[in-house]
């Protein structure tokens, strides 16, 4: 073994191999990274044609006002401070909710089990056009319109597409698992906290990356929901300028980037936990 | 097992396990209705009504203003002869049938992508995740320019490959070769938002990571030692074991695709440029929710867009029930 | 993990402590707060009450939304609705209005649906029958009839056709646009052209003349791109003499022929760049692609000279001036037909105030304000001067007048500040003295130009005739005529 593994053949193949798996990373970095730089390039340009031909990458003198513009002309500082609020406490909500629900149809046998899940996968297949103006009506009999709630609430009570996917990784653990806990005499909240949370782990960080980057794209609800202009989000924020700016794409790019860096960041950072938890799943197992 | 026992004894006992039982069954019956309650809270608070009240709006001609009046199945009846429904469930279906497994196996290939080891890898996870969190419409602009027929990347790189075949090939061809116009052409719009899917495909990609990362490595470490190759590995192994969130994908896709609308809606914004939402070239991008839309928030005819929203959930259900019966067989739960 | 979850969690607690605070003040005030209250909905019990607000003291409060980003710049349409809202308000103590940004037809609709603010927003005008219809915008009809003469009077009368359904006001005029043709008058002269196009003959010749192919045989440069920025559903009838809606108010559209020769016309400009150059719909398509992004910037097609010809609304010369003084450039009318009268097209958007409104006479009292002429004047002059025309025939002598001159005065270069004033003279004298003709204003203007949209780019790309796709759209679109019969608009001076 060890003998074949330090022979030149085995090395060089996997030199190749190596050179073959970087060069096809790059390649493909490069397509994905497009977007980011092109939105960087045109927002560092002076009045830019949004379609110029030849490309050019490099601007030979970056307009760095378009940035200062972008914070002068929009207030980004309550923007972002709206939405730090709409996008982090979903991300409470839905970490707390989602692993509940599923837990109780997938752990739990109880007859109701088997009557949820359908109606969860159901509610998912209306579009939600036609249920616009009935949730509206809801809300605003609650006396709920121009608040953060119809923004929030929705997550801490159960979001459908996170809870088919707890409930999906959750059937794939072994149930051996709960049954040796329920015989021991743990409750529920403890099985599920203990036991269950901590095999989540990396599902539940992707949950919570993917709510707090869905929120804080959110444009749709916060324009329905909001009607004060200091309540607004970065979203909208960004919309406006579309409405003002129209032709204005270095501006608009600008805002963009502004928009769209934080969220890269914040991937960057998490993406780390959610792929730590993995010794402790595989080990369990 | 009663049977076995003596008369007077297995009747205590099969009563005392069946008194166990029905307190156990009780026990779990107020769980599991405990630990459901925010959803079922949420369901009935914010769910039922808004759905009932489509589900009568679709038996009237409410047009969001004025009290609805009933007009039976009318609704119904004009949708089935109504053009533009047949033309946008057409797209629709080629959107699910052909869009959603190139996107899916796509989206795959990304987690495995992101799972390699190679170093930089942080990096290259955000990097292919980027196309994701830029906002829609920066990203329908993008691709404006990156497929644009005469200058975009994709066609310049087209238009090379083509000058490499030789000319007798050319002249054999039934058809002249030619880089496809992205988005002007009836024939390809459609493809150009699946190729935009693919590009953002990094929220289901990073799902397919997290499932992968969930594959116990000893498996991989046993098969090697059996002298599995990578792909027999791939196919026994991860496979199976990710399948539940393969399954996941699977059904999502299907919810969404037949749903979908944002993408195609900044898309028509930039290309078709009128005071009415539009639909692309030829219509070739009105799809079903496009027009839904169109229907109710252009046109004010809220009931019959409530009826098309019935008929689209019908569809939608039959798919997903059929897909589910089928993809159920094919997962496995349990790999232990 | 745990250390992430620990700190999430703490950062959430503190966030949403905040998230409650402002959020949750909204909506826990007293129905008589006035400053600072965003929402009328609070305001319910006070309004039952029978008497006038002037005699109990009490203030309403009026919200208005508007269509522009919120944006603190100098001359950004959120700024000088906001100073007007500020004067507003310090001259009626019994009324208070807010100004809400970044709202669009649609945000309005879903709030109006589910019965709750604004009480006055700004429209498309193609929404505005649809609407006007269905119930939801208020009847402005008696308020229109006890407004003052002055402040009627001082409307353009063409514009007061859009805010009119079946004979009754629903919505008051805010700006208005046109369709000009911008030329490039150093290639119209190098191909020969020493006066623009009198009619679409003319215009043919001129666009064969100025396109220009490269030597591999792409394009260069376009005579006209016959469907740039859009197929102007507006202005086309208006060039070729016909309306979409007959005189009967139910036989759609007036002349067939008439509207087939259209379609024909632009035709034949695709057919032109066929025959005489090789370049297909397609090829002309894909062109029109890469430029149409560019509008209104620097690379703008008919500045970097890809363009010889092109139409726009005329609030582009606005933009044009202030991006390349130096550049050759002057605008018209759109040619008309052979031997037809000189027409031009009229769209804008206008002011509606919510059907549902609780104090329709207070919103009634801003808007009237909001929309009086010297609104306009102040709106449209000096710094706020963004291109915008506003439907007042004071605002549109003053753009014109000497302020024209100060406008001009104000700007970088002499040039540019010459062309500035040029354009502001000929516009003005456009609106003021051309026959304009807008879109009827019937209930079913938004599925006509669906249908228009749909069937021109059948024509144009070869899939239909024109007369084919004049019967396509009639099919459509006549059973809605028969429906709902459209009345024409007759303006009365007071």
């Amino acid at each position: 073994m060890n003998k074949k593994k330090s022979s030149p053949l085995f090395l060089a193949k996997r030199a190749v191999g190596g050179i073959i798996k970087y060069a096809f990373l790059i390649v493909l970095c490069a397509v994905f990274l497009l977007p980011l730089l092109w939105m960087i390039s045109t927002s560092l340009k002076p009045n830019a044609g949004l379609l110029v031909f030849p490309i050019e990458w490099i601007p030979k003198e970056p307009m760095w006002e378009n940035y200062v513009k972008v914070f002068q002309i929009v207030k980004f500082g309550t923007y972002i401070k709206n939405t730090l609020i709409t996008s982090l406490t979903p991300v409470l909500g839905v970490l707390i909710a989602t692993p509940m629900v599923a837990y109780s149809i997938t752990m739990i046998p109880w007859k109701g089990a088997k009557i949820i899940f359908p109606i969860i996968l159901a509610t998912m297949m209306i579009p939600g056009q036609v249920t616009q103006i009935p949730m509206y009506i809801t809300w605003s009999k609650l006396h709920l319109i121009n608040t953060y709630v119809p923004l929030i609430l929705p997550f801490f009570l159960g979001t459908p597409y996170y809870i088919y996917l707890m409930r999906q990784f959750m059937k794939s653990l072994p149930n051996s698992l709960v049954e040796a806990a329920r015989l021991d005499g743990a409750g529920d909240v403890r099985i599920l906290f203990n036991i269950i949370y901590p095999l989540c782990g990396p599902v539940l960080t992707t949950i919570g990356v993917l709510v707090f980057i869905a929120c804080w794209n959110d444009l749709s609800g916060p324009l329905i929901y909001i009607q004060s202009s200091e309540l607004y989000t970065i979203a909208i924020g960004l919309k406006s300028f579309t409405l003002t700016a129209k032709t204005q794409w270095e501006l608009l790019m600008a805002a963009n980037t502004v928009f769209t860096v934080p969220l890269i960041v914040i991937f960057f950072i998490c993406q780390k936990q959610f792929l730590g938890g993995i010794a402790t799943t595989s080990g369990l197992k | 097992m009663a049977k076995a026992l003596s008369n007077s004894e297995g009747k205590k006992n099969t009563l005392t396990t069946k008194r166990k039982k029905s307190r156990q069954k009780r026990r779990f019956f107020w769980t599991g209705l405990a630990f459901a309650s925010p959803w079922i809270i949420g369901f009935i608070l914010f769910k039922i009504y808004p759905i009932c009240s489509a589900i009568y709006y679709s038996f009237t001609d409410f047009n969001m203003f004025r009290t609805p009046n009933f007009v039976v199945l009318q609704n119904f009846t004009n949708l089935v002869q109504d053009k533009n429904v047949i033309k946008s469930l057409e797209n629709t279906a080629y959107m699910v049938i052909i869009g959603l497994p190139i996107m899916l196996a796509f989206s795959m290939l990304m987690s495995v992508v992101m799972n390699m080891k190679a170093k930089g890898m942080p990096l290259v996870r955000t990097i292919l995740y980027i196309p994701a969190v830029v906002p829609s419409m920066a990203s329908a602009l993008l691709f404006l320019w990156v497929m644009n027929s005469r200058y975009g990347i994709v066609n310049q790189f087209i238009n090379q490959v083509i000058a490499l075949i030789p000319g007798f090939i050319k002249d054999a061809l039934p058809f002249t070769l030619k880089a496809p116009s992205w988005i002007n052409d009836p024939k390809w719009t459609k493809m150009t938002l699946i190729i935009m899917g693919c590009w953002g495909c990094g929220g289901t990609a990073v799902i397919g990571l997290a499932a992968l990362r969930g594959v116990p490595t000893q498996f991989y470490e046993a098969a090697e030692l059996d002298g599995a190759s990578r792909w027999t590995r791939f196919w026994h192994i991860t496979i199976p074991m990710i399948s539940p969130t393969i399954q996941f994908q699977f059904i999502m896709g299907i919810i969404n695709t037949f749903q979908y609308f944002t993408q195609a809606y900044m898309f028509n914004m930039f290309t078709t440029t009128s005071q009415v939402t539009g639909g692309g070239p030829q219509n070739s991008l009105l799809f079903y929710a496009i027009n839904l839309y169109r229907e109710a928030f252009d046109f004010l005819h809220m009931g019959y867009a409530c009826a098309l929203g019935l008929v689209l959930f019908m569809i939608v259900l039959v798919v997903t029930f059929i897909a589910m019966r089928v993809s159920d067989k094919m997962v496995s739960y349990d790999v232990e | 993990m745990k250390k992430l979850i620990a700190l999430l969690l703490a950062a959430i607690m503190v966030l949403g402590l905040v998230a409650c605070g402002p959020a949750g003040q909204t909506e826990s005030q007293p129905p008589k707060q006035t400053e600072g209250s965003k929402q009328t909905e609070g305001n319910q019990q006070t309004d039952k009450s029978t008497e006038p607000p002037q005699q109990d003291g009490e203030v309403v409060e009026i919200t208005i939304w508007h269509q522009f980003g919120e944006s603190v710049e100098n001359g950004a349409p959120h700024m000088y609705y906001t100073q007007w809202a500020e004067k507003f308000n310090a001259e009626h103590p019994n009324i208070h209005v807010t100004i809400v940004p970044a709202k669009t037809a649609v945000d309005a609709q879903t709030a109006i649906a589910g019965g709750s603010t604004p009480d006055i927003f700004m429209n498309q005008w193609n929404n505005a029958p649809t609407w006007a219809e269905s119930g939801a915008i208020l009847d402005l009809t008696p308020y229109y009839d006890a407004a003052p003469a002055e402040w009627f009077n001082d409307f353009v009368p063409n514009v007061l056709a859009l805010c009119n359904f079946n004979g009754k006001y629903y919505s008051v005029p805010n700006s208005i646009t046109t369709t000009v043709m911008f030329y490039r008058d150093d290639i119209l002269a190098d191909c020969g052209w020493d006066h623009y196009p009198a009619d679409t003959d003319e215009l043919l010749q001129c666009i064969k003349d100025t396109t220009l192919a490269n030597e591999d045989g792409s394009i260069a440069r376009l005579g006209l791109l016959p469907n740039m920025p859009w197929f102007d559903t507006v202005m086309m009838p208006a060039v070729f003499n016909t309306q979409w809606i007959a005189d009967d108010g139910v036989t759609v559209p007036a002349d067939k022929e008439a509207v087939a020769y259209m379609f024909e016309w632009i035709q034949s400009v695709y057919k032109l760049y066929e025959d005489e150059f090789g370049w297909d719909y397609m090829t002309i398509q894909d062109f029109a692609s890469t430029v149409s992004g560019n509008r209104a910037t620097a690379s703008d097609p008919i500045l970097s000279g890809e363009l010889a010809m092109r139409w726009n609304s005329e609030n582009l010369a606005a933009t044009l001036a202030k991006l390349a003084p130096d550049v050759d450039w002057g605008m018209g009318l759109f040619p008309n037909v052979t031997g037809g009268t000189e027409m031009a097209m009229l769209g804008g958007n206008v002011w509606e105030i919510n059907a549902r409104t609780e104090h329709p006479d207070e919103a009634w009292i801003a808007l009237q304000s909001l929309t009086s002429p010297e609104t306009a004047v102040e709106f449209a002059l000096g710094e706020n001067n963004n291109g915008a025309f506003y439907a007042h025939k004071q605002a549109l002598a003053a753009l014109a007048g000497d302020l024209g001159e100060q406008i001009a005065a104000a700007k970088e270069t002499p040039e540019e500040g010459a062309r500035v004033k040029e354009n502001l003279e000929y516009l003005c004298d456009v609106f003021a003295n051309v026959h304009l003709q807008s879109f009827p204003t019937c209930s079913y203007v938004n599925e006509y130009i669906a249908a228009l949209n749909d069937y021109s780019a059948l024509v144009f790309d070869g899939t239909m005739t024109p007369m084919e796709a004049v019967e396509a759209i009639i099919d459509v679109i006549q059973p809605l005529a028969e429906e709902h019969p459209y009345i024409p608009y007759e303006y009365h001076e007071k």
